[in-house]
């Protein structure tokens, strides 16, 4: 018979100890949230916080006036990744190749063996995105992925695509702009330590208000003008088709500056820029740039005369010319463009000189123009110049330029002995900024003011009594040169292919642009620089001042 | 009546205990439980304690019945578990909650019926261990090793403080020791969990993970807390952050303050009810008293013991402040009983 006192007792017991338990509990706990804390807490970030990487959008490139010529847009990509086994059977494959709009077949064949994770669809725009993420929710379809990437976009489509160049599937620039400034367009990545849950998702954190800032937004400003870039584009199409020419270029420097204000090639390519890869002999356009060398180094005079009996015959072998030009001084040897006058003046010279005078101009050097892909072309030293080699350097063969070593060399002359390095990007932008302006660079005087204006002065008559006479632009006066070059083949000059050229500047008084004309190979007749090229270099000058106006200063 | 105030004012703490664990339904549903386990409180008040005597083995009867019921029912199990009853889709009740108070009434009106045979062990030891040890056993293979060790824990207590010789409990705690050793050793996961107890950081992301999470959710808490609802174990790193591990929860929102606030109130509701139990006019009500004290208290401790690591870790919920509708219920039932035998008290003093 047990009392209820004893009840009461052992009860009493039972309840101490279990407050004793409590006690001790709570001594531990102590142990944990005080003592222990620091330790525990140190332990817990590293598990609450993972180092995030935030790429920002890539950066935008803008022309002079600042429309946008390429920007990145997000997208999304769709993957196939599955989680425990879970495939697709016949009947969801169907329907979901029917929601992607490809046939079953395309799916089954991106999707493979079906294990691994693999692209399926890359860079849909957004609405597409979420419309086709809907229908797989309604499937309960776990096996697809959703993942931003951005898309590059180019409004322009193809004008200036040869300068802009583009990016990979990755978003890596593979050339043009795209590619010299990658890092810079990139950005740089931000490394931030967030706060996540237990399967890597966010928590909400007063941090992520900040992300917007920790990553810069990048623009490119080129000194391109779209505006006239695509009409030099659209004239330079016609002109090519229009003398069933096999491609060409056009290149328009803003002399004061050497600032590329347009540069146009055709056929168009993203990958190659021709005004700067594309390697030709000049012929005629080389003239002025020797003409300088010989007044410069005192060998000659304006009014030296010349006389031309239609050839000449160095070293056993003749030289043509395109007619007998008779008696001539030295303007008219450019005017006229005569090749036995010029052969007479490289006479005059050593090839030393010859050569060290091209060099300065800038040949058979890099430009160094901010765009990939330039070539120097080619110009060999003076002692492997044999036989006739070592006058037809005169008259632009066996020595071999790019399009924007021309530009470039002529706006020496414009710019009255100065040569200047060309460039395409104006200003490097961060979060709206300027942080790197290129500047007009000078690299060296390769001839004296003076020579450079006795240059001018024929270059001035080749346009108003010469050669280029079709090269006038009403209401200014243009000093040029016109090229007629021979394509070499692989025995000899080919029979028929000439590259059609005009090279010049205007207005002379004080120069503002500097304009190349190539076009290749016209097959529609007419074929003489003065007769193809120098119209076109007329056109693009109206186009320049419709655009700018006749005023002198920008 | 001032065991009504303090048991109400714990009550009123178990929401804000739950808001942290999750969405708004489950709050919603722990609204609806409280509410549910407050009328059954009323109505267990109102009722003559008395009553369960005579429908204690009738309440035994059932829940041995619901035992056996919830492994006949196909979709009653839940991650390999069966511990469920649907009643209705997304209401599911936990027989073996509606269990430990049967038994604890069983024991409290058997102990009073044979309080002359206790010497007995055919008589009085023997019956008991066959009741409580097989819905121990229909329990554990659930499996709901928190549960069975609390109704284990609570049936020891009440046969000891019954009458049952201090030396017979003795024996039976070291051969349940022995036993317990041998049920640990049988399956990798307890054993895991003995591990977890032992040396969790052993094996931070193996068994150590769940108890580890635990504690550096106390350590996050500090002091004073990390503030109410910013806390961030409970982003998926707590395993059962609403329901087993809310203490942990408390711990890192409200600090080392507010882990004690919650002991210290446990054991003023221990004290107040073990009062109301001695009080008692008679045996039964005593016994009863005594029981429904330690089923809160008991509870409480595995559960404290395990989120701290005191104790190796059993699922169970906090009593009055965990997410899980039966549990609450029930606890408010026996805080009903509890009042209903304070009452009485009452009734007699006047």
């Amino acid at each position: 018979m047990v009392s209820d006192k004893k009840i009461v007792k052992r009860g009493t017991f039972v309840l101490i100890v279990h407050f004793f338990l409590f006690g001790i509990v709570g001594a531990h706990i102590f142990t944990l949230q005080v003592l222990e804390a620091e330790m525990l807490r140190s332990y817990a970030w590293r598990e609450h916080n993972a180092l995030i990487t935030f790429s920002p959008r890539r950066g935008e490139i803008l022309d002079r006036r600042g429309k946008v010529l390429a920007f990145s847009v997000p997208n999304y990509s769709i993957y196939y990744y599955p989680v425990g086994g879970e495939g697709l059977d016949k009947d969801k494959l169907r329907k979901v190749s029917e929601i992607l709009s490809m046939t079953p077949e395309e799916l089954e064949n991106r999707i493979g063996e079906g294990k691994r994770f693999v692209w399926i669809i890359r860079k849909l725009p957004k609405e597409r995105a979420e419309e086709i993420r809907s229908k797989f929710r309604e499937m309960k379809l776990r096996c697809f992925g959703f993942v931003e990437e951005d898309r590059r976009f180019y409004p322009n489509d193809e004008v200036a695509s040869n300068i802009l160049g583009f990016t990979g599937i990755d978003d890596q620039g593979l050339a043009g702009i795209e590619y010299v400034y990658e890092d810079f367009l990139k950005g740089d990545k931000k490394e931030v330590f967030l706060r996540r849950d237990a399967g890597g998702g966010a928590i909400p954190d007063e941090k992520i208000l900040e992300l917007p800032v920790l990553v810069s937004r990048r623009e490119i400003v080129l000194t391109i003008d779209i505006n006239l870039q695509a009409l030099c584009e659209e004239l330079l199409k016609k002109k090519v088709l229009e003398n069933k020419a096999k491609g060409g270029c056009l290149v328009v420097l803003d002399s004061k500056t050497a600032e590329v204000m347009a540069m146009a090639v055709y056929p168009p390519s993203r990958d190659r820029n021709a005004a700067i890869s594309w390697v030709f002999e000049p012929g005629s356009v080389i003239k002025p740039f020797v003409v300088a060398a010989a007044l410069e180094e005192g060998v000659a005079h304006p009014n030296m005369s010349f006389f031309c009996p239609g050839s000449i015959t160095y070293m056993g072998k003749k030289i043509g010319d395109t007619k007998a030009h008779g008696s001539l001084d030295l303007s008219g040897v450019v005017s006229e463009s005569c090749n036995v006058g010029m052969i007479n003046l490289a006479l005059r010279m050593s090839p030393e000189v010859i050569y060290k005078y091209f060099l300065g101009f800038g040949f058979g050097e890099h430009t160094n123009i901010d765009l990939p892909g330039e070539e120097r072309g080619i110009l060999r030293a003076p002692d492997q110049w044999y036989g006739v080699g070592r006058v037809v350097v005169a008259i632009g063969q066996g020595i071999s330029v790019t399009g924007i070593q021309l530009v470039s060399a002529m706006n020496v002359i414009a710019n009255k002995g100065v040569l200047l390095r060309p460039h395409v990007v104006s200003e490097l932008r961060s979060d709206g900024k300027v942080v790197y302006r290129v500047s007009r660079k000078e690299i060296r005087r390769v001839i004296s003011f003076e020579t450079a204006k006795l240059v001018e002065d024929m270059l001035l008559s080749v346009v108003e009594k010469g050669t280029g006479k079709k090269a006038a632009i009403p209401g200014v006066r243009v000093a040029g040169k016109t090229g007629t070059a021979q394509v070499p083949g692989k025995e000899g000059y080919r029979k028929g292919e000439y590259l059609s050229l005009f090279l010049g500047y205007f207005p002379v008084e004080s120069p503002r642009w500097v304009i190349l004309i190539v076009i290749d190979t016209p097959m529609g007749g007419e074929y003489y620089g003065g007769e193809v090229a120098a119209p076109i270099f007329s056109e693009v000058g109206q186009i320049l001042l419709n655009l700018y106006g006749a005023g002198v200063e920008n | 009546m001032l065991a009504i105030g303090i048991l109400e004012v714990l009550s009123s703490t178990a929401p804000p205990g739950c808001r942290e664990g999750g969405g708004f339904i489950f709050f919603k549903k722990h609204i609806l439980s409280i509410l549910i386990g407050l009328l059954m409180l009323f109505i267990f008040r109102n009722l003559d304690y008395d009553r369960l005597f005579g429908i204690s083995k009738l309440l035994l009867l059932i829940s041995i019945f619901l035992l056996v019921g919830v492994f006949f029912q196909g979709n009653g199990a839940k991650g390999g578990a069966y511990r469920w009853i649907r009643l209705a889709p997304g209401i599911t009740f936990q027989p073996s909650e509606f269990a430990k108070l049967a038994i604890v009434i069983y024991t409290a009106s058997f102990l009073t019926r044979k309080q002359a045979l206790l010497y007995s062990f055919k008589e009085a030891l023997l019956p008991l261990l066959i009741v409580t040890f097989g819905i121990v056993g229909l329990i554990l293979i659930q499996p709901d090793m928190g549960t069975a060790v609390l109704i284990a824990g609570v049936s020891l207590i009440l046969w000891w403080v019954g009458g049952i010789s201090t030396l017979k409990i003795v024996g039976l705690l070291l051969v349940l020791g022995v036993l317990g050793v041998i049920f640990i050793w049988m399956e990798p996961y307890r054993m895991d969990r003995v591990l977890a107890f032992l040396n969790p950081w052993e094996s931070p992301h193996g068994y150590g993970y769940q108890i580890i999470q635990s504690l550096l959710a106390f350590g996050m808490g500090g002091l004073w807390g990390m503030g109410l609802g910013k806390g961030l174990q409970k982003f998926y790193y707590l395993p059962a952050p609403h329901t087993d591990f809310i203490f942990a929860v408390i711990g890192e929102e409200l600090g080392f303050l507010g882990s004690v606030a919650i002991l210290v109130m446990y054991v003023l509701i221990g004290w107040a009810s073990f009062s109301i139990a001695k009080g008692a006019p008679d045996a039964f009500g005593k016994l009863l008293g005594i029981g429904v004290t330690f089923l809160i208290l008991l509870q409480a401790f595995i559960n404290l013991g395990g989120v701290t690591n005191f104790i190796p870790c059993t699922g169970i919920p906090l009593p009055f402040v965990s997410y899980g509708g039966s549990n609450m219920i029930i606890n408010l039932t026996s805080v009903g009983i509890l009042l209903s035998i304070a009452r009485r008290k009452e009734i007699n003093g006047n």
